[in-house]
């Protein structure tokens, strides 16, 4: 037994031994490099390497094989001076080292510029935060993977960790919860699935908003199309208003209110974050989120929705829109075209507003789908031909007869005509380029016009008979139609406000008081699988919580950045969440400023600034400082503050820093003295060469 | 046998001369204070409510500060917090530094920062040819815009502006709202939320010169108290 502990003490100290150390070392450090560069995740590496209780070990190695190897110097004489000052320094700063990984702090301080902050996130390590109503908040240590009671002293409160799951997905549910439409005031009220086969949607329930108004209608769907399901809900409403709540499959709410026009408003509120969300009580009574129905209010549509209301009041806010301007032109005194001005002085001698009759012309043409108004027209039989130019009047004559003959459904057919019709034109429409029948006829109409001083004279006395389609062939002379006049491809910001303006000239949207619709917002978490980067994990933790004979189960989703929600239990006696672990310093640390240096000339950074208050909690002092990439604050007692990185200032927040802290207990008794004394025993070993051969 | 020998000394000697070193860059530092800038009061049933001090900045010590009297209501918000003069011996120019809050109980209620940059240009008849900068800024808590101009005003043919429209972000804003029941909070979180405008005044030359000492001055400009 002697013998073998003898071998062992020799082996310890042994070069062969420190040559073991430093190779498994340098493995370990090259396993390290590489899983880090594979995974891009410096957790996952460390939790194999660094962080490995082995690399402890090996460490504790060097430490021993260090001690060893002088002691088995012994009985020391003068020429190991130098050998023995080397290793002193070498287990100083091992020491140090040992001394830094049980006894030190490493964590994050994340500051706004004007805030401060006195407690640092240790990074890795996390949290169960129990608030309540008069106590300071308390955090307690939680290790996710030892399932148990979490301790705790405190007034009774028990809580136990049940499950982990080491990554999930989270989102929120608002109005629809357990397949019932949830509004505070109302009962819950059941959810419709809109598929194909339902030809009309059934619904939920009718709830009056306004004393002696007609109840509204409401309607709470699932579907997988919500442009579908829209469209069918908005063509079978009827005069009533309703309300309704459409869930798709990525379970975000469309929430939208009809009014009996027909104008829309419509919110969308997302599973992933609803908005607003409201605290109610700070949290203690949970969360919420709203839906305020103002007066005259039609927000932009999306997609589907606008889609749908377009179809079917597309072409009346059109037409409306394009009433405003004919309006806005006369206003200006803009000179009108002939045919324009032909009509206003009709509607002038008739007391006939001319921008809305002129339109509602216009719409009723283009309804009847003819290349020339078809038929008769109340207001076209009082239009005055002896206004106009008489060479016009042959020419819109002309086009009434000659396109009144023709086929005007197939390009061939019209060219076919004409040719049998010994239209000396013909060829010129041949070659046009374009030959869609519209671009044929607007160019024969262009060809009667130009030549019509060449055509014979009609009979004057016949335009008693068909005014609105000689009329309609002026207009064509002129390209002026409801389809020439409108924009074709419209976007939908333009459809939105089309609609909107539309839907305001019909007083339509119009509530006597805005009307707010609440309802909770609880979080839902889905299980996925866990990804090798382990920063990108959202860890999630199930806790029994008891008191007094109460119970509850409530599943804490991993808020890294410790400014997330705290969720409420027992009736809203307490709130929990589960977060990094933070730890108090004696410093508080106050950031007013942070820069970004850029290069000269450029955009790009070139280092980051910080200047920071920093109070010694201790005695009071203050000290201003400025930190940036490269320069480093270290205090006395061994925290080190280096500027990590920087986020840009928005109207939501200001500039952000990350400061990462380091408390290093032993850097000035162990580390640092170490290090002097190895450099000294360095010197020595080579100045006097004391094992050299004379 | 140990040898001491010329060489060794040396190296240990320069060792200790590695190990000295200074970060002093030699170049002498303005002697500045820091001066308290207290808020807004208000006629509460016939009283005035009292100035809680709410912001700091360091100032250098020749400029002169003017404050309104104790008496004096400051309700109104066309009046400063309190006012700077930088004076010029010789030819007797000055330049005129005020500082304005502008408390509000909704965030809804504030003004954009551009309307407040526009309106300062709005003032101007002329705009030098230079012409102006505006840009974003964002310090101590705040976020805003810059402002420096020149041109001439009805009263002033040669004016230049440095100005700063400041408000806290959304989130400063909120953190910096109490509970309605928090009455002790109320008054002092309704000064400490409020937008504010730093502009100085002066003729172009004078400016020019003490340019960089206002811009410093401006930067320096925080709330007393952090952000909760």
């Amino acid at each position: 037994m002697g013998k073998f502990l003898f071998s062992l003490y020799r082996f310890l100290g042994s070069l062969q031994c420190a040559l073991f150390l430093i190779g498994t070392t340098a493995l370990f450090v090259i396993v390290g490099t590489v899983l880090e560069s594979f995974s891009e995740s410096h957790l996952f590496a460390a939790k194999l390497t660094y962080s490995h209780p082995l690399f402890s070990l090996l460490i504790w190695g060097f430490f021993l094989n260090i001690l060893l190897s002088s002691l088995r110097r012994y009985p020391f004489k003068v020429k190991h001076i130098p050998f023995l000052i080397t290793h002193l320094g070498l287990l100083m700063i091992l020491s140090g080292v040992l001394v830094k990984v049980y006894f030190g702090t490493q964590g994050t301080l994340t500051l706004a510029e004007g805030a401060s902050k006195q407690k640092i996130t240790r990074q890795g390590e996390m949290a169960l935060l129990v608030a309540d109503h008069k106590n300071p908040d308390v955090e307690y240590r939680v290790d996710v993977h030892a399932k148990g009671p979490i301790p705790r002293q405190k007034d009774g409160l028990h809580l136990h960790l049940v499950n982990h799951y080491p990554h999930i997905k989270k989102s929120y549910s608002s109005w629809i919860k357990d397949h019932k439409l949830h509004i505070f005031g109302l009962s819950p009220m059941p959810i419709v699935n809109d598929d194909d086969e339902k030809i009309e949607i059934p619904k939920s329930s009718r709830a009056r908003f306004y004393e002696g108004d007609t109840p509204w209608d409401i309607y709470a769907i699932m579907t997988h199309d919500v442009g579908k399901t829209f469209s069918k809900l908005y063509q079978q409403r009827s005069d009533t208003p309703l309300l309704a709540f459409i869930q798709d499959d990525h379970q975000d709410i469309y929430s939208i209110f009809i009014e009996k026009h027909g104008g829309v408003s419509a919110k969308k509120f997302l599973a992933e974050k609803p908005s607003p969300f409201i605290s109610l009580d700070k949290g203690f009574k949970g969360y919420a989120t709203e839906w305020i129905l103002k007066d005259k209010q039609m927000d932009p549509l999306e997609k589907p929705l606008l889609e749908s209301v377009f179809q079917v009041h597309g072409k009346a806010a059109l037409a409306f829109n394009l009433q405003e301007k004919i309006k806005d032109a006369c206003s200006t005194s803009k000179e009108l075209s002939p045919p324009l001005w032909m009509w206003e002085m009709m509607c002038l001698m008739s007391s006939i507003p001319f921008a809305e009759s002129f339109v509602a012309f216009l719409t009723d043409w283009d309804d009847s789908r003819g290349w020339l108004y078809p038929k008769e027209h109340a207001l076209a039989k009082h239009l005055d031909f002896s206004l106009i130019p008489k060479s016009d009047l042959e020419a819109s004559l002309w086009s009434a007869t000659i396109l009144e003959d023709l086929d005007l459904s197939d390009s061939n057919e019209i060219l076919h005509n004409l040719e049998q019709k010994e239209w000396p034109l013909v060829e010129a429409l041949k070659k046009q380029e374009d030959q869609n029948p519209n671009a044929l006829l607007t160019l024969l109409t262009q060809q009667i016009f130009s030549a019509s001083h060449a055509l014979p004279l009609q009979m004057i006395s016949h335009i008693n008979e068909g005014k609105a389609k000689i009329f309609s062939a002026y207009l064509r002379a002129y390209d002026i139609h409801l389809s020439t006049l409108m924009p074709g491809n419209l976007s939908d910001q333009e459809k939105n406000l089309l609609l909107t303006h539309y839907f305001e000239s019909k007083s339509a949207l119009e509530m006597r008081e805005p009307i707010t619709l609440m309802t909770s917002i609880i979080p839902v978490f889905q299980k996925v699988q866990e990804k090798i980067k382990l920063e990108d994990n959202v860890p999630l933790i199930q806790v029994v919580v008891k008191k007094a004979g109460a119970l509850q189960s409530i599943y804490l989703d991993y808020d890294q950045g410790g400014n997330g929600l705290k969720w409420p239990i027992l009736d809203g006696q307490y709130l929990l969440s589960f977060k990094a672990l933070t730890q108090a310093i004696p410093y508080k640390i106050r950031l007013r400023t942070a820069r970004q240096i850029n290069y000269p000339n450029s955009t790009q950074p070139h280092s980051y600034e910080s200047d920071l208050i920093i109070t010694d909690l201790r005695n009071g002092e203050e000290l201003e400082k400025t930190i940036s990439m490269n320069e480093v604050h270290e205090t006395w007692d061994g925290y080190r503050f280096y500027l990590a990185s920087m986020t840009p200032p928005s109207l939501e927040s200001a500039k952000r820093v990350q400061i990462v802290v380091n408390h290093d207990p032993a850097k000035y008794f162990l580390t640092y003295p170490g290090a002097i004394i190895l450099t000294l025993g360095i010197v020595l070993l080579f100045a006097l060469r004391p094992y050299r051969h004379v | 046998m140990i040898h001491y020998n010329l060489n060794f000394i040396l190296l240990i000697l320069s060792l200790f001369c590695l190990t000295a070193c200074t970060s002093n860059d030699g170049t002498p530092k303005e002697i500045k204070t820091v001066e308290i800038i207290k808020g807004r009061n208000f006629l509460e049933g016939g009283t005035l409510t009292s100035r809680l001090p709410i912001y700091r900045a360091k100032v250098p010590l020749d400029w002169i500060r003017y404050d309104c009297l104790p008496s004096e209501s400051l309700s109104d918000t066309t009046k400063p917090l309190c006012t700077f003069h930088i004076l010029d011996k010789e030819t007797k120019d000055s330049i005129r530094i005020t500082i304005h809050n502008f408390p509000s109980e909704k965030i809804e209620h504030r003004i954009p920062v551009k309307e407040q940059i526009n309106r300062w240009l709005n003032q101007f008849e002329t705009i030098s040819s230079q012409g102006s900068v505006t840009c974003q800024e964002s310090f101590n808590g705040f976020i805003g815009m810059y402002l420096s101009t020149a041109g001439s005003q009805p009263k002033a043919p040669d004016l230049s502006v440095l100005g700063w429209a400041l408000q806290l972000p959304k989130d400063h804003y909120h953190a910096l709202t109490p509970h309605p029941s928090d009455e002790t909070s109320k008054a002092k979180y309704l000064q400490m939320r409020a937008d504010v405008t730093i502009k100085a005044q002066g003729t172009s030359w004078l400016m020019q010169r003490h340019q960089e000492a206002i811009e410093a001055f401006a930067r320096s400009f925080e709330l007393i108290d952090e952000i909760p």
